[in-house]
């Protein structure tokens, strides 16, 4: 919910975020409100094109592999979809084994340390805690 | 970023949200690429359908009149609304007069204290710590 760098990425590298983040939504092959929600607001923060977006909608019905996935995404794009695969695969509050397996091969291409997912992972929980804090003050001035 | 219940509800309350915080990012007359990507986010967020889009878009040249979208927002939708409004005030990194003067609109729509709306600048800034906190898990310098 808080803006980033990615819009300040090229958008073919903003394209191949969003192509990740697309396979990332379809790991366990369900997409729940909440994923579909978090998935269309990334698309939204990249600032892709009205075409780029109809086809990266396209692929969330048909994901790539990733595999092709990972062939367009390196440096600074490719460590924000990382992040925000961590963020999308812990969105229904479970990170699964075959979601983990995936996080932690995204790393391995990109070069990261082999903690980087754990430590995104606290980083993620640490973000839900403060989300958490928002609703309840927000419940809390409610009438 | 996280999955937020403002997408559950009626579509025609979330145009009105997604107006006002398109409202409250053209308050200062100027419209950075942060905000632009911010408001896009939050259009994404709450599932606003892509054909209905453009019509907010067009809020940028010609905002709404925040009064009347006030009244067509649930209070429980504008106590969202003012916590995403305060995000998107935050963004180019220092609050307007004139975004805070729509702030204060919401928040005294909904009988807000000065007390309670300091408390959600407050969380606001704390997301923003958080936030910046990942860029050391990834960086370059964490690399192998």
């Amino acid at each position: 919910m808080l803006p980033d760098t990615v819009h300040k990425l090229p958008r073919e590298e903003r394209f191949a975020y969003a192509k990740l983040l697309a396979f990332v939504a379809r790991i366990d092959n369900e997409l729940t409100v909440d994923e579909m929600a978090m998935f269309e607001q990334r698309l939204g923060t990249a600032l892709l094109s009205p075409n780029q977006r109809d086809m990266i909608r396209a692929a969330l019905k048909n994901p790539p592999s990733l595999e092709e996935c990972l062939e367009d995404l390196h440096g600074e794009a490719g460590r924000l979809a990382l992040r925000d695969a961590v963020l999308m695969a812990a969105a229904d509050g479970n990170v699964d084994e075959d979601e983990r397996d995936v996080l932690e091969e995204i790393s391995e291409h990109l070069g990261l340390k082999e903690e980087a997912v754990d430590l995104l992972l606290e980083w993620t929980v640490k973000g839900y805690k403060w989300m958490k804090q928002g609703y309840e003050l927000l419940n809390s001035l409610e009438e | 970023m996280f999955p937020d219940p403002v997408g559950l509800f009626p579509l025609n309350e979330r145009l009105s949200y997604a107006h006002i915080l398109v409202h409250i990012a053209a308050a200062d007359g100027t419209l950075v690429r942060e905000e632009v990507q911010a408001i896009e986010g939050y259009i994404g967020k709450c599932l606003i359908p892509p054909d209905q889009r453009d019509e907010i878009r067009q809020g940028f040249e010609n905002p709404k009149s925040l009064g009347e979208l006030l009244n067509n927002v649930s209070d429980e939708l504008l106590h969202f609304a003012l916590r995403d409004a305060i995000i998107v005030a935050s963004i180019d990194g220092e609050y307007d007069e004139s975004e805070i003067a729509c702030i204060r609109e919401i928040a005294s729509k909904i009988d807000m204290s000065d007390e309670e709306l300091s408390a959600v600048f407050d969380w606001v800034k704390s997301g923003w710590k958080w936030n910046s906190e990942y860029k050391k898990f990834i960086s370059k310098n964490s690399q192998k």
